[in-house]
Order: structure tokens, then sequence, then C-alpha cells
């Protein structure tokens, strides 16, 4: 059985994605092309919700700067939710906290994305 | 300064050896006084013995003169010795009739002033002495004349003159014209064997014990401190950093054996560290054994007995061989487990037995009662021979000597590298964070390090042995993580800091993982080891209230 998994859903335009699991390379690269598939389909609103994720390691980490990039690239923008203290700071070391919203639930993230139209 | 010595309230424990050494010297007023060597390991204290008798008989008596002497390595041609020797004493001999301190430490005087030092004294003995010495064209003559010196001045002066004499093993060094001579040392026996000016004198064991000249004098063998007079010393030295604890039994001053050198390193390491807990004394004598003052020892007497860098390896092999095969050793034995000539055995055992590495002078070779020396030598071996590094030999002695490991818990598991293998050890972190109440967000920094630490072990053994050895160790709430595999080519043997792989420097996505680990944990390393290659994390871990208070009520 894999360890990971992406549940995703959408509110009033806005993508929720909710990983499960392990964030390594695989996983995080599944997130990135879900991401663009919503992005071709002009969702530009994606919120993840880190709440289901158990595990993040380096390189999965790092392909965050990925999907931060492309989201940025379509004018769209990212909300991070839910995050264990381990993981916002490695993002806070990755340096992509920078260009993103961080919300503490994820119904802050989506009033946030409503909000900003 | 020769003679500068330690002050009476420093020179702990030897005042019955100083007391007969003394007593012996003032016999030489009698003119029955013999001469005495004085045997002892190194760093017993022989040498400051010698310094305490000389000041006790420079200040604390005017009816016989004291001479020190201690042979200088780079002063063995006849000549030169002879010349060094014959002014030293008569600077000391004048010196000791007015209590001039500074003639008596008087360093590098030439013949000339020397000379004009003697015509205003109007000491004419010591004149008509130096002249002969001047005129006199072998350096045989030379060397009969200075040896004869302090004799020749009893018969002038009337003054009788003890001499002291220390490092009386390298005499055996002098040479004429830069061919050693070993047989020139037998003039000292005429001498050695006189009454009026007798001789005390000292050296490196071994060597002495093998010197004829030695055989028909009176021996003093110096014993290690008592441990009573260790704890005492101890005390004093750890006092003058303003540290005081509590060495009552304590096992590093019974395992330094009595030895005044070793004491004095030890205290010297943990006063500058300021720490004075039981494993904070261990931690300084492992210090001291791999790279302190202890270490400098050991390794320049080696160096000084086996110059040759092509021999040392084989040097280091033989001196294990002897301390851990469990029993007394022949060279015939030894020659056959390392293939070596009966030659180039009979060269190595001689040397290291008159190095003081091993000991056994008729033949059967076996380890010395040196504790310390015997770890000295196992960390050297642990190093250079085995490869392996600092801190697990720092390991290796701390669980050896202080039986440190007992007191924590330790965990070890092997993982296979099967994908996701990270996940395993995540795992085991997470229950045995729960099982040991740390904070979670300690468990999950600690997940996150090991994690990155496991691909690191996974991507640096392509094609060796497909497993990681993960070992946690919790003592004194540290917990320290390690992580080892095979993958040699991981850490850089210079800085001692992994390499970056091709991919990790091109790609945007690879290198943070060192940063994670290092950002996570209190102190990241990187070591060498016989497996491969090992990370090791150590972490100051935080225990929940929870674990607190179960700990109060088990402890109430």
């Amino acid at each position: 059985m894999d360890n990971f998994s992406i549940l995703s859903k959408t509110i009033n335009g806005i993508v929720i994605f909710m990983p499960k699991g392990y964030v390594n390379d695989l996983g995080a690269e599944n997130l990135e092309h879900a991401c663009e598939e919503f992005l071709s389909k002009e969702m530009k609103k994606v919120v993840i919700n880190f709440s289901e994720i158990q595990y993040i390691n380096s390189i999965g980490a790092s392909i965050f700067t990925g999907i931060v990039q492309k989201i940025a690239e379509h004018d769209g923008m990212l909300c991070f939710t839910n995050m264990k203290k381990v993981h916002s700071d490695v993002f806070e070391m990755l340096g992509i906290t920078r260009h993103v919203k961080v919300f503490k639930e994820e119904k802050d993230a989506v009033n946030f994305l409503k909000e900003s139209d | 300064m020769p003679l500068r010595a330690l002050t009476e309230k420093e020179f702990f424990n030897r005042k019955e050896e100083l007391a007969e050494l003394y007593l012996r010297a003032l016999e030489t007023e009698k003119g029955n006084a013999q001469s005495l060597y004085i045997s002892g390991p190194r760093g017993i204290g022989k040498t400051e013995l010698l310094k305490q008798l000389f000041n006790h008989l420079f200040w604390g008596q005017d009816k016989i003169a004291p001479f020190y002497y201690s042979v200088n390595s780079a002063i063995l041609s006849v000549q030169n010795f002879s010349r060094d020797y014959l002014t030293r004493f008569i600077c000391q001999r004048l010196a000791s009739e007015k209590k001039e301190s500074a003639l008596a430490y008087l360093e590098g005087l030439s013949m000339e002033s020397l000379t004009a030092m003697l015509e205003e004294r109007k000491a004419a003995w010591a004149l008509e002495m130096l002249d002969r010495f001047s005129q006199s064209r072998e350096p045989m003559d030379s060397l009969r004349i200075a040896l004869n010196a302090p004799y020749q001045s009893i018969l002038s002066t009337g003054m009788p003159v003890v001499v002291i004499i220390d490092e009386f093993q390298r005499l055996k060094h002098l040479n004429i014209e830069e061919r050693p001579e070993p047989s020139l040392v037998s003039v000292f026996e005429m001498t050695l064997s006189s009454k009026k000016a007798p001789h005390i004198i000292t050296g490196n064991q071994a060597e002495m014990q093998e010197m004829p000249v030695t055989g028909g004098l009176a021996k003093i063998d110096l014993q290690p401190l008592r441990i009573e007079d260790s704890t005492l010393l101890f005390s004093f030295l750890l006092d003058a950093y303003g540290l005081t604890m509590d060495l009552t039994q304590n096992a590093l001053l019974n395992h330094l054996g009595g030895n005044p050198f070793y004491l004095r390193c030890i205290a010297k390491t943990a006063g500058l560290k300021k720490k004075s807990g039981e494993k904070d004394l261990w931690m300084a004598y492992v210090s001291e054994i791999t790279g302190g003052s202890i270490y400098l020892y050991w390794t320049a007497v080696l160096k000084n007995f086996f110059p040759k860098l092509g021999i040392r390896r084989n040097v280091l092999e033989v001196i294990n061989k002897v301390y851990h095969t469990g029993e007394p050793l022949t060279q015939q034995r030894i020659s056959k487990a390392f293939s070596l000539s009966d030659k180039d055995t009979e060269i190595i055992t001689g040397a290291l037995y008159n190095a003081g590495f091993i000991s056994g002078e008729f033949g059967v070779l076996k380890a010395p009662a040196d504790r310390v020396l015997i770890d000295f030598v196992d960390c050297l071996y642990t190093r250079e021979i085995q490869g392996r590094s600092y801190r697990d030999i720092e390991k290796q002695m701390l669980e050896k000597t202080s039986g440190a490991k007992g007191k924590g818990l330790s965990f070890e598991m092997t993982i296979p590298m099967m994908k996701d293998a990270e996940l395993i050890a995540a795992q085991c972190i997470e229950q045995i964070g729960k099982n040991l109440h740390f904070n979670q967000e300690v468990t999950g920094q600690l997940q996150m390090a090991v994690i990155e630490a496991c691909i690191n072990a996974i991507e640096h053994s392509k094609g060796e042995e497909r497993k990681i050895y993960l070992t946690v160790e919790f003592i004194d709430g540290i917990l320290e993580l390690s992580i080892e595999s095979s993958g040699r080519e991981f850490v850089s043997k210079e800085s001692g800091e992994p390499f970056l792989g091709k991919e990790i420097k091109e790609g945007i996505n690879r290198g943070w993982g060192i940063t994670i680990m290092k950002n996570f944990a209190d102190s990241v390393s990187f070591e060498k080891t016989e497996r491969g290659t090992k990370v090791v994390m150590v972490k100051s871990v935080g225990i929940s209230a929870k674990n607190s208070k179960e700990d109060s009520k088990s402890g109430g």
C-alpha cells in the first residue's frame, strides 16, 4: 500500500487538497500535477490542508517551490492550513512560507480566498 | 632553567623519599656515600624528585655542594658534552658557596666568559681545571677531565660534592665526530664508584636497566603515589581552577595508577573546562589520551624510538598484539604473526621495550602495568589502523571506563534499504518518543532528522551492503541518534563534512537534508567507520510534564 494519497474538493471555485501520509518526491510531484490540472482549468485559488500529512522529507518539501512558482505564474493564490509546527519549520527553512498564506484552519483559508475576490 | 622545580606546596607525597636521599647525600661529608640509581616508570616523578633534592641541598645546608645535570639529547658529541658538563659544574659549585641562584641557573656561558669570571673570583682550582680542559687534544681526555671535575674540586677545596644526573640513559648516545660510541659511557664507571663525590642518577627505566654501568649501584625504586596521596594531589590541582569534588573511591584516580604526570594532565584539562563531575573527569581523560598532553607525550616517545614513518604501522600492530593476546608472547610468535624477519622483530620489540611500551626484559613480552598507556595505544590503534573516528573511540572509552552506558537506554535496529525504509526509522522514533514521554514537537523534529539521515544513507550506499543501522541512546536527557551504513564517499576525510553529490549540487530539490538535520538536532557529525559512514545527531530532549509527574511519583 502506498504511503501517500491525495483527496481534493472544490468550494466556490477554491480547490482544496488534502494530501495524506508521507510527502516524498513522488508524493509532492503528484500534488504538483494535481495543481497543474486545476490551474489549466483556470482554478487559481488553492488550499493545501496538511492535517493528514504524517511526514515530509526535504525532497518533497522542496518540490513545493515548484508548486508555489506555478501558481504564481497563473496569478493564483496558495494557502497552507492545519500545519504541524515541525512542518511549518521546514517550509520556513526553505523560504516557502514567504510566498504563501498560512492559516490554522482550512475554513479560515477558504474565507480569506472568498473575500479576496 | 633546568633547576626550576615545583614549590614545596605543589610537591606532594615524596617527602619520605626526599628525606632518604637528603640523608644519604649528607653522608658524603663522612666520605662513605654510595652512588644511587633511582628507578621508576615514566611520569612517576623521578626528575622532580632530583630537582627537589638539589634545591634542598643547595639552600638547606652548606657542607656539601650539589651539582645537577640533565643530559641533553642535543649535546651528545663528546666535545660539546664535556664542555657543557664542566662549565655547568663550575658554575653550580661556585654558586653553592654564596647561594647565588642566578649563577646556578646560568645557561650558555662561553669558556671565555667563564675564565673571566673565575679570574675575578680568584677561583684558582677552577681556572686550573679549565686550563687543562682547554689544552686537552683528545675528546676522551676532555671527557675524563669533565667527569672528574667534581672529584678534583673536592681535592682542591675540601668541599664534598653530590652529583645528580637526570636522563642518564642518553649518555649511551655519546659520540665522537658523529660516530656513536656506546662504550664511552663506561668512563662513568670510575666516577660512579667515588665515595667522596657520589652520583644520584635516573632516567628511562628500561634503558637504564640495560646499561652495565648501573649494575653496581644501589637502587631506589620510586613507587607510584598511594591512592590517598593521589586524591590529595588531584584535589589540590583542581582547587587551583576553583573546582572541588568528592574524590572518595574515584575510579579514575585508581585508573591513573598514582602517576603524578597523568594526574596533573587530567586535572588541567578538567580545570580548564571548569567541570568536575565524575563523567567530566572521564571526558577529560579521553580528551587527554586522544589529543592532550598525555597523547603528545606518548606519541613523542613513539616517534623518537621509531623515527621512520613506514615502520610505525607494524609497531602499532605489534603493541596491540602484545596487549590483547591475553598471554605473554615470545619474539618468535610475533615474527610469525606479522611475517616479520627475526631481525626486524628484534629491532621493533627491543625499541618498544626501551621506550616503555612493553615489558619483559628476558624476551617474554607482555603489556606494562600502566593502564593509561594501554588506553592511549588502544585509541591510536583504533584510529590509525582501524580507521575509526574520534567519536567511536570516545564512546568506546567511556563505555569501558565509566560504565555510562549502563545508566541509560539503548535501542538498536537494522533496516533493509527498501522503498520508504526511512519511515520505519521514523516510526521507531515516534514509539521511543511516546515511551519516554518526549515533547511531541521534539519527536517530530527527530523524525524529520532521522528521515533525512536515512535518505542520505540509502543514496550513498549504492552497490554495497543494503542495510541501515539505527542506534538510539538516551542518557541523562540527551538523545543520541546514529545512522550508519556502507558507502564511504559520503564524508570528506579532510573536513568531516558530507560531500554534495552531483545531483545535489545541480538539482534545486536536494541539499536541504543536511540543513534540516542540523536545524533539528543540537549537533550533527559525520564520521567514517569500519562499516562505512555514520551520521550522529545529538539532541537535548525536553520531557513532557506528564513524565515529570510520573518520575516524581516513582521517586517519592
